[in-house]
């Protein structure tokens, strides 16, 4: 049970997706711009990641099985998120249709979301089998940081909208000398675990 | 009208088609990239050699941990030992004056948050380069050995036994834990060393006849060294003061005599002779050989021969071969007896009401005891009970039993726990300790002995435990 | 009469070679600066800061997309006529993901050290909006020439960028420049003037985020151009609503059937 709790602690905040490991940058300044924009993209890639992270390991054993883990990794990996999107979009369209008035539009933007991508690499190549809690703790730890993060982000972006920023700076720039500065407060806390 | 295809037949196959033409491309670049990439793997282990030995002649792959196929061509004897499940690769180098050295490609155990892969380069017993090729560790730790390894050379290896601490800086805890377990590293590729180069110095055969306790501050041990050449054979009675220590390692065991049963101390015309009389002045003589009313150390014997002439602890000697051959008639002694630790249990009646116990416990170094106790004159309370020594135990364990306090313990529960005990078993108070209360014999698991310190709690409890049988049996 | 049609004609085709060379012309240049995929447009974000830390990382990173980039749209635009239209996103996936791949497995063969401190961004190129995002948009819709100018244009800007933040990262964050052949890690050249004051910090996460955001405005400053923040949330959206243009059309296509 540690070992959950280390993976899932460690990938949320200690190695934070975006602070920590520079990924999913662009819906990361492209979607926080209002809490409930965040919140959906937060809730869905949560979905997606949890699914495909879980898929990509099992997938990552088949492939060392037969040897071509090092050049089809990551062919095979993108299409299990794509079709994955494709998939969990036909669902919702169908069976949940107000959810997919505010989760639909970003969907597709997780296809092309470096988090997700990331982490199926990551756990693709975790080649220990007994180390099931650890790649659990991996899958959710690291939507729940990303949603972490864009969630304090879209809150300040509020702000940063009526403030007086200079003008050529508003929007991406400030965005980002914001991030510096809550990547100060994660980059504290490395090496804890 | 040309049959339209079905949409679900088509789209399959046209994904089908792109994706195989896709995947033998890759097959096809892969097969080709594929030996650099392997290729790439070995030589940044393979520049290191180059590293640390320049102008090297040649270099071979005597041991591949994962490639059995790779035997060693020149081994020194014809079963050769195994090599430690920690070195991944071995090489053994001839550098350019025909010398023999070895780099091992090794990792180490989980230091702080993950495991370190070195490779290690090591020459004539000390180590002359170290480096880090990978592994998960992060933090200071890994800082701090980057610091060794660009303070390690030629002229500063690392030789057994030094010491460390200082590259553990203060506010690092991952320094801390990684350091030790580098150090083990080296270690092993120290002792692995004699396994695969014969050593070109001379040694000798030492043989221990005999090793008795006397009593429970001394141990008597009779040993005799015959050299292979020059060096001085000699058979002494070697009593070493063992009081409160449980391990021949410890460094606090003193050589309280060595009486030379059979010596040659005809070197240099009389210069042998005033080495082994401790009579001569330099550096071997001054600080190693055993004189009445001088205490040597023990653990001065302790490291390799080849280390000591490293060292420079001979240089200044008149007599060199017949220091050689003291140092290594008591090498062999301290090697033996550190292998071959033997389980104490002493229990005597050394008094009128007086007992005392020396023991130690398999598998747990920190419950090892040497206590004297008193009990009354109708034996039912202990009226004193006094500790000679306590296993290597944390300053908490000693605290705790030597003290009669809590200072060290961290958790509250674990004082709460361990004042009960003070309490219980260790206060005299009154007429005195009742030795009812040591009368049922109890584990490590009661929840009476666990206190934070519990392997020493446990200890202190089972010691007193088999006096109050001893007294019982009727002694 | 004859004279007079032929030579009306003849300006005529002047003229529409002209124009066609003009689009060329501003099809290659709207990459660099006016439209710069990184500090205008505000994509394919994820590489850069960890592909900054060095100048010969960043060099070696636009390389990498630039190989990519070129490829991708060059087949991309061959077989626009051949692919159906329902499942054209999949296959340009395949297509950029063999196409990493391959820049993957040479960067590890021939420079393994670049491909170490790049690490795990490489592969990330597959997921870069740029690539994806310029295939669909434009090498789908557009001739094969078109569709190269587009590719280096891209490529030169996203270089320009990561240069530019690179230079500063480096220069601050290490004293100086080092240059280090990638093919062979030994050769190094350094000059490192400021060595003494170097902060350290300017090459990890913090000062990466910080010399981006200041280089995004510094930029917009220079160029007068429109404030960034809104076209990325157009540009981002406009890439990708195509997606939902794929489910609609098929949608409207069986209603039709």
């Amino acid at each position: 049970m540690a070992a959950f709790y280390t993976a899932l602690l460690g990938s949320m905040i200690v190695s934070n997706s975006v602070l920590a490991g520079y990924k999913g940058l662009c819906s990361y300044l492209g979607i926080s711009k209002k809490s409930s924009s965040a919140f959906g993209m937060g809730v869905a890639l949560t979905f997606v990641c949890v699914l495909s992270g879980l898929i990509s390991w099992g997938l990552g054993f088949a492939l060392r099985a037969i040897g071509i883990y090092d050049f089809m990794s990551t062919i095979v990996f993108i299409l299990v998120i794509s079709s994955l999107v494709q998939l969990t979009e036909l669902i919702i369209k169908k069976f949940f249709p107000s959810l997919y008035k505010t989760l639909g539009i970003y969907l597709p933007l997780i296809t092309t979301n470096c988090v997700v991508l990331g982490l199926a690499l990551q756990v693709g190549g975790m080649s220990d089998p007994a180390s099931f809690l650890e790649v659990l703790g991996t899958v959710l730890g690291v939507p729940l940081g990303y949603f972490i993060v864009i969630m304090i982000f879209s809150c300040i972006q509020e702000r940063l909208e009526t403030s007086n920023t200079t003008y050529n700076f508003k929007g991406a720039a400030i965005g980002l000398i914001t991030t510096a500065i809550m990547a100060l407060a994660v980059y504290g806390f490395s090496g804890v675990i | 009208m040309k049959k339209k295809i079905s949409n679900y037949i088509l789209f399959p196959v046209l994904l089908g088609s792109v994706c195989i033409v896709c995947s033998a491309s890759l097959a096809a670049v892969n097969y080709l990239a594929a030996p650099y990439i392997e290729n790439n793997k070995t030589r940044k282990i393979t520049n290191k050699i180059g590293k640390f030995f320049k102008d090297n002649k040649n270099y071979t792959l005597i041991y591949d941990r994962n490639d059995k196929d790779v035997v060693d061509p020149n081994p020194i004897s014809s079963t050769p030992a195994e090599f430690n499940s920690q070195i991944i690769r071995c090489f053994r180098v001839t550098t350019s004056d025909d010398k023999l050295g070895l780099v091992y490609h090794m990792e180490t155990t989980t230091g702080y948050s993950g495991n370190l892969e070195l490779v290690v380069g090591v020459f004539e017993s000390a180590v002359i380069g170290l480096a880090q090729v990978g592994g998960s560790e992060d933090g200071l730790g890994v800082n701090a050995i980057n610091k060794l390894a660009d303070k390690l050379g030629w002229d500063s290896s690392y030789l057994p036994g030094d010491d460390l601490k200082d590259l553990a800086i203060s506010a690092g805890a991952s320094a801390k834990l990684t350091v030790p377990v580098v150090q083990a590293a080296l270690d092993i590729a120290l002792a692995d060393e004699k396994n695969r180069i014969k050593s070109s110095e001379v040694t000798s055969t030492v043989e221990v006849s005999s090793v008795t306790e006397v009593g429970f501050d001394e141990v008597k041990c009779v040993v005799s060294s015959v050299s292979e050449a020059n060096y001085a054979s000699m058979k002494a009675e070697v009593v070493l003061d063992v009081k409160g220590m449980f391990s021949y390692s410890s460094t606090s065991i003193k050589i309280k005599s060595v009486t030379l049963l059979e010596k040659d101390d005809t070197e240099n015309s009389g210069e042998g002779k005033k080495v082994l009389d401790g009579t001569a002045t330099d550096k071997f003589t001054t600080s190693s050989v055993v004189t009445a009313g001088k205490t040597v150390t023990f653990k001065n014997f302790s490291g390799s021969l080849e280390a000591e002439v490293k060292k420079g602890t001979f240089e200044d000697c008149a007599a060199p071969n017949t220091a050689r051959g003291y140092f290594l008639m008591l090498n062999g002694l301290y090697n033996h007896l550190k292998a071959n630790q033997a389980t104490i249990n002493i229990l005597e009646k050394t008094g009128e009401n007086e007992y005392r116990i020396k023991k130690t416990f398999d598998g747990l170094g920190f419950a090892s005891i040497d206590l004297s106790a008193t009990v009354d004159s109708t034996s039912t309370y202990f009226t004193k009970i006094v500790i000679n020594g306590i296993g290597g135990t944390p300053a908490y364990g000693s605290d705790i039993l030597i003290d009669g306090t809590t200072n060290g313990l961290d958790s509250s529960i674990n004082k709460d726990q361990a004042n009960k005990f003070i309490e219980n078993f260790i206060k005299i108070s009154g007429s005195g300790l009742p030795i009812s209360k040591f009368e049922n014999p109890k584990e490590t698991t009661d929840n009476e002995l666990v206190t934070g310190a519990t392997q020493s709690t446990y200890g202190y409890y089972t010691a007193l435990h088999e006096i109050v049988m001893f007294i019982k049996g009727g002694n | 009469m004859e004279n007079n049609n032929s030579s009306v004609t003849s300006t005529e085709q002047t003229k529409k070679v002209k124009k066609e060379h003009s689009k060329a012309f501003n099809v290659f240049t709207s990459g660099i600066l006016k439209d710069n995929p990184v500090l205008v447009m505000l994509l394919g974000l994820c590489p850069v800061i960890p592909a900054t830390t060095s100048i010969i990382n960043a060099l070696m990173m636009t390389i990498a997309v630039l190989f990519v980039l070129l490829f991708s749209n060059i087949i991309i635009s061959s077989i626009k006529k051949i692919v159906p239209n329902e499942i054209r996103i999949p296959i340009y996936i395949v297509i950029i993901a063999t196409l990493v791949t391959i820049v993957d497995l040479l960067l590890k063969a021939f420079a393994p050290d670049i491909s170490e401190s790049l690490g795990v961004f490489i592969p990330l190129i597959t997921v870069n909006c740029i690539i994806l995002g310029r295939g669909e948009a434009f090498a789908s819709k557009n001739t094969i020439v078109h569709s190269i100018l587009d590719a280096l244009g891209m490529a030169i800007g996203f270089g320009i960028a990561c240069v530019t933040i690179a230079f500063f990262r480096e220069l601050l964050g290490t004293g100086g420049f080092t240059l280090v052949n990638p093919f062979n890690a030994e050769q190094k050249v350094a000059w490192l003037p400021l060595q003494k004051y170097a902060a350290s910090v300017m090459v990890q996460g913090i000062g990466g985020f910080l010399t981006f955001g200041l280089v995004i405005g510094v930029f917009s400053l220079f160029l007068k151009t429109k404030v960034p923040s809104k076209n990325s949330d157009t540009a981002l959206k406009n890439t990708f609503t195509t997606l939902h243009d794929i489910v609609e059309c098929q949608k409207s296509e069986r209603r039709v059937k």
